[in-house]
């Protein structure tokens, strides 16, 4: 099935992306470039001889400077936010054109912003009363060493509407690169060390085998019990305490993969270990109930109505739900499965009506939408395994050929979908496209038609940015409706480019706005 | 001890699957309600894990049990729990006295036998059988519901059921799952919730139609299926809405009692 000539069969510019149903094809990239497996997006690629870091979350270190001056700044009463950018603006004057501050178009230069303190975020228990939207910065393997100023820089955009909080794998650390990198978010309330359980041999998810190197530094995941034996005081004493040494201020219990086959056997395994995890863990640090789940549990009536009883009936108020979805195109892109939204649809809206808090990590924004119908929020990431947790898509070069560059795409907050520098330069030119002024686009030179400074690290933080404004939006009583209204602003700005050279087609087409408006409706 | 089964002390309340159960006044004039487990030989550790629940609830919507005990019976030694005594009858009595309760009554009722199975529920305690004779009305007040004989569905063992066979399953309170052999969950007790005050807010079980010994399995399983009747016009609102509810057929579609707990109120 790797023959060349079927390769070529699929290949072609019209060719572009369904779900799901061709992960049994092998596939060149197509028109592109984008769907290369890029190393930077498994998340252990640096840890299991990908890389070349012993310790990626030492890797970058150079750029701590920039937090420690803006903790400085903070400590001193206000930011000096001279050059800074235009995202320090008074939260009062978050909404897209209301702004006290110019921006030369053609310069990106910035000027008359006001100054504005770093708001305190809400207390842990605030963040975690379903009250107020969260987000979970997820660490990628690489290319982490900004993720704490993106943390600082989305709470002044959002004024602390939304709890910003942070997630690490833990086993793609050593135990003190882990806790080195969450003290960096002290003041991030909620920070998850997650024991990625699901990918324990015995669990049997999905996932490729866990490298040489995570088993030598973490027996625990290695050796982790098979669900279905009995519980196991002391392992999952060891598997809490991973967390707490790693500075978790949230525990997830210590469970993983719960599959379909035997879905409501494995389901009740998950219960026993979950009951195990909240004896273990000490009364006053909050616990997620931590399950990794085939995506047959939200698309399968039967197992869907058993999740959501158990959703229901437990006495368990944090849900911590990772699902996985078929081949997702493209990547950057977002989840269009209509049973998968479907399903995710009734379960955030169930959480809600339950008073649970449901947080979705590596969901992206399909987690954004979620949070807008009932769940509390979501983590997503710079790179794509952050942003999706997927089947992978089997790409295969051509012998001999190296795979072409990866194109760099860039989230459009007016598409609320991510495009290659082409369609960017080409919707830029558009009426009533929206600009985004972070940091991060001056520094891409975003608002240029050159695309010489742009870099796949600082499109990333671009992204993180804009969510946490996206996120922002949904703090308050009428989150679907402002959630329905964004979405609308996005299709009638697509609308309006269609009968323009603008339009944007293949994986530049934002074909998941009328599955999210359908969603929010 | 033995003073308090005398005779001349104890009245005979009724007969359930497990024994009989007794009131029973003290020399202080205190009564106590005293169930007596006919089984011979019931372990008590056993018994007291299984009523466990009673005493972590800890809400006087669910009866207090008081102590498990040994007594001495002409018959030999049995195991006997000790509960409070709620006085004023219970819902089935009122029903055969043809005394309901009106619209609002029946309403608060509800959002109170809500309470109380929410209470129950936090501790991961599920009754299994709640039914118009297990439900006490403290002070005869409909807005006092109290849950009597929770968790003791569980301690039926095949042999009680041989021995009382008539007593057993009690298949108009029985959830959709119950009915087709699964073990009831929490979203069990809801449902019965719904049609005991379903009953109390029509006046007739939502499904059987006053000719429950007719309509069996599949056909019960269809009109559970289909939906309760609408309630009569009059029923206050978020009442009926929340009775509606309870009586979803996919159990998750039930809600938590707690959520309909809040929903009408209750906090
Ligand atoms: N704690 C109590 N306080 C007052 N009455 C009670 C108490 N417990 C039981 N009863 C009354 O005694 C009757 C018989 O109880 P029980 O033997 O448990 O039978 P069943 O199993 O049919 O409910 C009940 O219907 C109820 O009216
Ligand atoms: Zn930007």
């Amino acid at each position: 099935m790797t023959e060349p000539h079927d390769v070529d069969d699929v290949i072609g510019p019209d060719d572009d992306d369904d779900d799901g149903d061709r992960d049994d094809v092998v596939e060149l990239d197509d028109e592109d470039g984008d769907e290369y497996d890029l190393l930077d997006d498994d998340p252990y690629a640096d840890y299991d001889g990908y890389g070349d870091e012993d310790d990626p979350a030492d890797e970058d270190d150079e750029r701590e400077v920039d937090t420690a001056e803006l903790d400085a700044a903070e400590a001193a009463g206000g930011i000096s936010v001279a050059g800074d950018g235009a995202e320090d603006i008074a939260p009062s004057s978050m909404a897209p054109d209301l702004s006290a501050y110019t921006v030369d178009i053609s310069t990106g230069e910035v000027t008359d912003v006001p100054a504005v303190a770093t708001p305190v975020q809400a207390d842990l228990a605030a963040q975690l009363s379903g009250s107020m939207p969260l987000l979970l910065l997820a660490k990628s393997a690489q290319k982490a060493g900004h993720l704490p100023e993106v943390a600082q820089v989305a709470t002044r955009v959002t004024g602390g509407a939304v709890g910003v909080g942070v997630v690490l794998r833990l086993p793609s650390h050593t135990a003190a690169a882990a806790a080195a990198f969450l003290a960096r978010f002290g003041s991030s309330p909620v920070r998850l060390a997650d024991p990625d359980l699901y990918r324990a041999p015995s669990h049997g998810s999905p996932d490729k085998a866990i490298g040489v190197r995570t088993v030598k530094w973490h027996p625990w995941l290695a050796n982790a019990p098979a669900p279905s034996s009995s519980t196991d005081t002391a392992w999952v004493g060891t598997v809490l305490q991973k967390q707490i040494d790693a500075g978790a201020t949230v525990m997830l219990s210590a469970t993983g993969w719960v599959g379909a086959t035997n879905g409501a056997i494995e389901l009740g395994h998950a219960r026993r270990w979950v009951a195990a995890s909240r004896a273990a863990a000490r009364p006053s640090t909050p616990m997620f109930v931590n399950l990794t789940m085939d995506r047959a549990w939200l698309t399968d009536s039967n197992l869907r109505s058993l999740l959501l009883q158990e959703l229901v009936e437990s006495n368990e108020r944090l849900w911590y739900l990772r699902f996985r979805w078929p081949v997702t195109n493209p990547r950057y892109g977002q989840l269009r499965d209509a049973a998968v939204l479907d399903g995710y649809k009734l379960l955030a809206v169930t959480a809600a009506l339950e008073g649970k808090v449901l947080v979705l990590p590596n969901s992206g924004l399909t987690g954004w939408v979620a949070t807008a119908l009932g769940a509390t929020g979501f983590s997503t990431g710079m790179s794509w395994g952050e942003q999706a947790y997927a089947d992978p898509r089997i790409v295969s070069a051509r012998k001999g050929e190296p795979p072409p560059p990866p194109t760099l795409r860039l989230f459009e907050r007016s598409l609320l979908h991510t495009v290659d520098h082409a369609s960017h330069v080409a919707l830029m030119a558009q009426q009533d496209y929206l600009l985004c002024r972070c940091r991060y686009c001056q520094a891409l030179g975003a608002h240029t038609q050159s695309p010489a400074r742009w870099d796949r690290e600082t499109a990333g933080l671009h992204y993180l940015l804009r969510v946490a404004r996206l996120t922002a939006m949904l703090n308050g009583p009428a989150r679907r409706t402002e959630a329905t209204r964004e979405v609308l602003r996005a299709q009638q700005f697509l609308k309006a480019t269609a009968t323009t050279a603008a339009a944007p087609t293949g994986n530049n087409a934002p074909a998941h706005l009328s599955e999210w408006y359908r969603l929010l409706l | 001890m033995q003073a308090v089964f005398h005779a001349e002390a104890a009245s005979f309340l009724g007969r359930g699957a497990f024994g009989e159960t007794w009131r029973v006044v003290d020399s202080a004039g205190t009564s106590t309600a005293v169930k007596i487990i006919l089984d011979e030989g019931y372990p008590q550790a056993l018994l007291t894990r299984e009523v466990g629940g009673l005493q972590r609830a800890q809400d006087p919507r669910v009866v207090a049990l008081l102590d498990v005990r040994e007594v001495e019976l002409a018959i030999g030694a049995r195991q006997a729990l000790v509960f409070e005594f709620v006085a004023g009858g219970d819902v089935a009595g009122r029903l055969a006295a043809g005394a309901g309760p009106s619209w609002d009554e029946a309403a608060q009722f509800l959002r109170e036998l809500l309470g109380a199975v929410n209470a129950l529920h936090a501790v991961d305690t599920v009754h299994r059988d709640i039914k118009p004779e297990n439900v006490a009305l403290r002070g005869s007040s409909w807005s006092a519901p109290v849950l009597l004989d929770l968790g003791l569905a569980k301690l039926l063992n095949v042999e009680s059921m041989t021995q009382y066979p008539a007593l057993m399953g009690t298949l108009p309170y029985m959830a959709p799952e119950q009915v087709q052999q699964e073990s009831g969950r929490k979203a069990a007790d809801v449902w019965a919730v719904g049609v005991v005050s379903y009953i109390l807010l029509s006046g007739r079980h939502p499904f059987l139609g006053g000719r429950s010994t007719a309509v069996l399995g599949e056909e019960l399983l269809d009109r559970m299926r289909a939906g309760a009747p609408p309630l009569p016009a009059g029923v206050p609102g978020d009442a009926a809405a929340v009775v509606h509810r309870l009586l979803s057929f996919d159990a998750f579609e039930r809600g938590s009692a707690g959520r309909a707990y809040r929903d009408l109120g209750g906090t």
